[in-house]
């Protein structure tokens, strides 16, 4: 038949007559089907219909419950009628090993007339073969193929091209030829053959009927399989051996058994309360002995109609189509489970058994380009090779020793090869329960190696075709369940953190306190998705997704990620620590470019415009802040200088000290401590005593910012800063400057005051007019409302301020007079009210000169409650800091009074004094008693018990955490606590006796010595 | 293995240390930033032992801050597979023990200790013992160890490796 006859071929669909048994009562009945089969092959010639089993009682619940009482009286009888059936069955078994070869004559004889009957080229069959059985459509198949051959040559060949059957189509043949008339003269005189409908296949569908749509697994004995339905549905199980039907298979099971013990009306009653009893090994032992289904045979136990070998595994027989066959993967802990042992003590065996059973076999999917693999079987098993490429089911291999085996590329099925790893390699595992971890090989063992994993320093096992060689440590999951990386979440209480790293359930949050923590997934707390606003330390509004640069030296660029109170969370991908996340005060960076971007004196600005001044610390910032708000507000309060202890830095008195004992406009009036001469010198020319920078930049830079209003260069805010030569340099472009320069307008315009009250979140004050300075502020204000007591009275001075649009503050400020002593009214209250007012840092802003930490107000005057450490301030590491800095100079030694017993202290000279000639100087001792101005103390050098003048003292601050403190002064004086850590000027301190942190000035701690 | 390494330090000095004892200033700078720290290429830092060039400073034109260039030569310590390293035992658990080697942790494995070694949940403090051998070997904290480096981790600024003691001459020294 050449091949342009073949192209006219049709295909006949022939509709095979088969009275089908439907396989619906299969479905419902899948278990009875299964038993009944498996019982039937045992002991086929014996009735054990009135045997009551386990299995049929499920079956037969609802019928039970009616025959219960009937069921129940026969119960005696069926017990003895099935024993009897037993040693039938087991005498016959018996019977069966013994002469095999004489039952296979049997069988021989049996069934020998009937193979005769499928002849296809039969004439005449008896009316009852031709009763069709399912399945025939095979035989038929077969039958047509002989017959095809047989009459070949003859007279009336079979005209037919091909002849197939789908499995999955039961009751059809197709049949390929070149006329309907050749089929149908084909099919004449065939067995089981009734034709009732001939259709030609649409040519669509012809492709259909030939492909075969899922590729099956083969089954063969080792492999495993899950069962589909029933009670054992979704378990694993194992293939023993293929029945010769191959249709049906033996399978071992972990059994699900559920054991009578107390007789079957218990029995009854319990099964229907519980589910599916759980899988558990068969074990004679917990049968009853007197339970009578329970007997031994050939190595097996047969308890009931089941078969259990000796380890105690079900076998049964079970249908394929019952059997999911496909994709099983069963987990390492399933095959341990089935293998019923500790997983470490018979590796090798598992590592056997998963080969075989086709577990741990890779599939193409499993291997990438340039991994080592290694080939299993076959004539180059133990080749070491690099994978080229992969397709479809062809893996490429070059090996690994191309320069020796000059072999070039290799080809290999997926299944032949196993991924080569190392003791000691790194390793990420991609799939599976440990998808994502990565570790180091610990031990290889055939396919299943042991990972100790980077992160929990655990040791998993695995399959090798689930790990891949990795660089890197970090996994790439970015979710931890609702959790994201680089989500602001709270942690605990008070604090929050970005999550920087997620592995597995566990991940690294970096906290508000610059400290890394790994918490498992449960002990995150909500999300912040509120998109924050701050103010940079040039009062350009800053939100999550700017980018920024830090104004310390190393100006790192970064995007901001949360800005939660005055800390914003930044990322960088240059910066290696903690990945690239860290924080910052909002103070200390400065908006690089973004959607709020705007310079000060309201022009856009160039990129290099803020790096002049970037070198400026936050102090310089906040100072500048404030000149600008008694620039414009007007001077209220008193001056800070009064009062204060400075050192005169030219002129005939240079180098002298004095005491501040009047102020007017740029001039100061000093009393000098040496022979109480009262001198007027500028301003300027007094430097405060014991000052750090950030307080002199302060008093100065309020200086500065007034009279610039007048004219003034503001130079004198740098004139005096030590440290930083470049501040100098800027000169007139000092930010108070510009500040003064672009806020007139706003500010003289009444109008326009509501917009201070409205704070930073208002957006028409966002977008309009605001000025940095104002935004600077409100960001102040903003902070101070994180409702805690303390801050409430700075709170509503504040506001007070914004409310009266026309208080002399404001009259002061449009005429510019510098120094305005009537103060504004809203202010002289809170004067004397709040006590809170040095450390306060809400009207320091407002009130610059007014109130100044280290003015007389002696630590006597710090009443309690105000101290800068307030319990429970969840801002203070951020916002309070404009407080704490302000602390600073808050020095506890500006007086005695901090003296107290059992803490540490060093001897310092004082004033140009020292003690007994310096002798003592810098040594360190423990206060044993304090009597006034006096102390006693016992020095560490030698033990010695001396009394010294407290002013030559000064307590020693903790340095270390995990220290015992003693708070030296304000509303805690004399508690002793525990330093948790360090957080620049602050120290997080749990007090003995309380539950709660606090957090302190180091200054206003001490270390702890008790008297031993 | 250590290495005799000419590197290489950028050092950014405040001008506040611009005076006659810069050099010093900046030799300490060096020793503090550099030693003790560990990098993945070249491993640990141990100690710097000779300053091989001072580049002159120069002025960042923005912060005042100088920056110097230093060449140095220091002894570093990277660990390598295959080593024969010698450590003392800092914490023994049923998995294995660690054992620091100098600046670097080691993870022994209870996989890669010999057969006859069990650990001694019972014992104080927790231990591995050799069991019916006759010179019982004891393996607990602070005890000297032999071993070998199986796999190294490397991470930017940490170093951690697995070794073995499951080999001829390893294992208590």
């Amino acid at each position: 038949m050449s091949d342009s006859e073949r192209e006219n071929y049709s295909d006949e669909e022939i509709e095979h007559n088969s009275k089908l048994k439907q396989e619906d009562d299969y479905d419902e009945d899948d278990d009875y089907d299964e038993e009944y089969e498996s019982r039937s092959a045992r002991n086929m010639f014996i009735d054990t219909e009135a045997a009551v089993d386990d299995e049929e009682e499920e079956e037969e619940e609802e019928d039970y419950d009616r025959k219960e009482a009937e069921a129940a009286a026969s119960i005696e009888k069926s017990y003895l009628d099935e024993r009897s059936h037993r040693q039938l069955d087991r005498s016959r078994q018996y019977q069966d090993e013994m002469d095999a070869e004489e039952l296979a004559e049997q069988f021989k004889q049996r069934y020998a007339s009937q193979s005769h009957g499928f002849r296809g080229n039969v004439d005449h069959v008896p009316q009852n073969l031709l009763m069709p059985d399912p399945g025939k459509e095979r035989d038929i198949v077969f039958n047509m193929m002989r017959k095809y051959f047989d009459m070949e040559y003859s007279e009336h060949p079979v005209q037919i091209l091909s002849i197939f059957t789908r499995d999955n189509l039961k009751g059809y043949l197709y049949i390929e030829s070149e006329s309907k008339a050749f089929v149908q003269k084909a099919i004449e005189q065939t067995n089981n053959v009734y034709m009732s409908r001939m259709t030609l296949v649409p040519i669509q569908e012809m492709t259909d009927v030939l492909t075969i749509r899922s590729k099956e697994a083969e089954i063969k004995p080792g492999s495993w399989a899950r069962v589909k339905r029933g009670k054992y549905q979704g378990d694993l199980c194992q293939i023993i051996e293929i029945t010769e039907s191959t249709d049906a298979v033996r399978v071992k099971i972990i059994p699900r058994l559920e054991l009578k013990k107390k007789g079957l009306l218990d029995n009854k009653k319990r099964k229907k309360e519980e589910g599916r009893p759980p899988q558990k090994l068969f074990n004679p032992n917990d049968v009853d002995k007197s339970d009578h289904n329970l007997s031994k045979s050939k190595g097996y136990w047969i308890y009931g109609s089941d078969m259990f070998n000796k380890d105690g595994y079900l076998e049964k027989e079970m249908k394929i189509i019952s059997l999911d066959t496909n994709n099983i993967n069963p987990t390492l802990d399933e095959i341990t489970k089935f293998t019923g042992g500790a997983i470490g003590e018979n590796q090798t065996d598992l590592a056997e058994l998963s080969i075989t059973s086709g577990t741990a076999v890779a599939s193409t999917e499993d291997f990438f380009v340039g991994e080592h693999v290694e080939v299993t079987e076959g004539e180059l098993i133990n080749l070491h090779g690099i994978v080229k490429s992969v397709d479809n089911d062809i893996v490429s291999i070059i090996p690994a020793d191309s320069e020796e085996l000059d072999t070039g590329v290799l080809t290999f099925a997926a299944n032949q090869l196993r991924k080569r790893f190392l003791e000691g390699d790194h390793v990420k595992v991609i799939n599976g329960k440990h998808k994502d971890e990565t570790g180091l090989v610990l031990k290889i063992v055939g396919t299943i190696i042991t990972v100790l994993s980077d992160l929990t320093l655990k040791e998993i096992v695995v399959f090798s075709k689930d790990l891949k060689a990795a660089a890197e440590i970090t996994s790439t999951i970015a979710t931890i369940g609702p959790y994201d990386i680089h989500d602001l979440v709270q942690i605990g209480y008070n604090n929050v953190g970005v999550i920087i790293k997620i592995e597995r359930d566990m991940c690294k949050v970096l906290d508000n306190y610059g400290q890394v923590q790994t918490i498992s997934s449960k002990n995150l707390g909500q999300k912040h998705n509120r998109k924050g606003l701050a103010s940079d330390a040039y009062g350009n509004t800053i939100s999550p997704g700017d980018t920024v640069q830090t104004t310390d030296s190393q100006k790192r660029k970064a995007v901001i990620l949360h800005v939660y109170r005055g800390l914003a969370f930044l990322y960088s991908r240059e910066y290696p620590e903690n990945e690239g996340v860290f924080y910052e005060k909002t103070d200390n960076i400065l908006l690089v470019n973004g959607k709020n971007m705007k310079d000060d004196d309201g022009f856009s600005k160039p990129f290099g415009s803020y790096s002049r001044k970037n070198f400026q610390n936050r102090n310089n910032n906040n100072n500048n802040r404030r000149n600008n708000i008694r620039g414009r507000g007007g001077r209220r309060g008193r001056d800070n200088l009064l009062g204060r202890t400075v050192t005169l830095t030219k002129g005939p008195f240079k180098g002298y000290l004095g005491i501040v004992k009047d102020c007017s406009g740029d001039m100061v009036r000093v009393e000098l401590h040496t022979n109480s001469k009262v001198i007027t010198a500028p301003r300027d020319e007094v430097h405060e005593q014991g000052e750090n920078y950030s307080n002199q930049n302060y008093s100065h830079g309020g200086y500065s910012g007034r009279i610039s209003d007048g004219g003034r260069t503001p130079m004198y805010s740098g004139a005096k800063t030590p440290r930083t030569p470049s501040y100098r340099y800027d000169g007139s472009k000092t930010p108070s400057y510009r500040y003064d320069g672009s806020t007139p307008n706003p500010y003289s315009d009444g109008s326009k005051t509501p917009a201070w009250d409205a704070g930073s979140r208002t957006p028409g004050y966002n977008m309009g007019s605001k000025t940095p300075a104002w935004d600077a502020d409100s960001s102040a204000n903003s902070r101070n409302s994180y409702g805690q007591s303390s801050y409430s009275n700075s709170e509503s001075g504040t506001s007070n301020y914004a409310q009266i649009p026309a208080t002399p503050a404001y009259g002061a400020a449009d005429v510019e007079t510098p120094y305005n002593p009537a103060t504004p009214a809203p202010f002289t209250p809170s004067i004397p009210q709040t006590p809170g007012i040095p450390s306060t840092p809400g009207p320091l802003y407002p009130n610059t000169g007014s109130v100044r930490p280290t003015t007389p107000f002696t630590p006597a005057d710090y009443t309690p409650g105000t101290q800068f450490t307030n319990p429970a301030t969840p801002f203070m590491p951020t916002g309070g800091d404009y407080a704490l800095s302000n602390v600073d100079d808050l020095l506890p030694t500006a007086t005695d009074d901090w003296a107290t017993e059992e803490i540490e202290v060093v001897i310092v000279p004082k004033n140009g004094e020292e003690f007994n000639f310096g002798v003592y100087n810098n040594q360190h001792g423990v206060i044993e008693k304090v009597d006034k101005h006096h102390c006693q103390v016992i020095l560490d050098q030698n033990n010695s018990n001396i009394t010294i003048p407290t002013k030559f003292l000064e307590p020693v601050c903790p340095d270390q955490k995990k220290q015992q403190v003693k708070v030296i002064i304000g509303k805690n004086r004399n508690q002793i606590g525990n330093l948790h850590s360090i957080d620049g000027n602050d120290g997080i301190v749990r007090m003995v006796n309380a539950s709660d942190i606090k957090c302190m000035n180091l200054k206003a701690l001490a270390k702890y010595r008790p008297k031993s | 293995m250590f290495f005799l390494k000419n590197l290489t330090h950028t050092i950014l000095l405040h001008p506040q240390y611009f005076g006659p004892n810069i050099q010093a200033c900046l030799i300490r700078r060096l020793h503090d930033e550099v030693e003790g720290t560990c990098s993945g290429r070249f491993g640990f830092i141990i100690s710097v032992i000779e300053i091989t060039s001072i580049s002159r400073g120069m002025l960042h034109p923005t912060s005042g801050f100088a920056e110097f260039k230093i060449e140095y030569k220091a002894i570093v310590f990277k660990p390598f597979k295959n080593e024969v390293v010698d450590g003392i035992v800092t914490s023994v658990n049923k998995m294995g023990f660690f054992v620091e080697v100098g600046p670097v942790t080691v993870f022994v494995s209870n996989h890669l200790i010999p057969e006859d070694m069990k650990f001694d949940p019972n014992s104080n403090p927790p231990s591995y013992i050799s069991v019916g051998a006759e010179n019982q070997q004891r393996i607990a904290n602070n005890v000297n160890v032999r071993l070998k480096i199986v796999g190294t981790r490397v991470d930017a600024t940490e170093i951690f490796a697995i070794g073995t003691i499951k080999e001829d001459y390893l294992g208590c020294i």
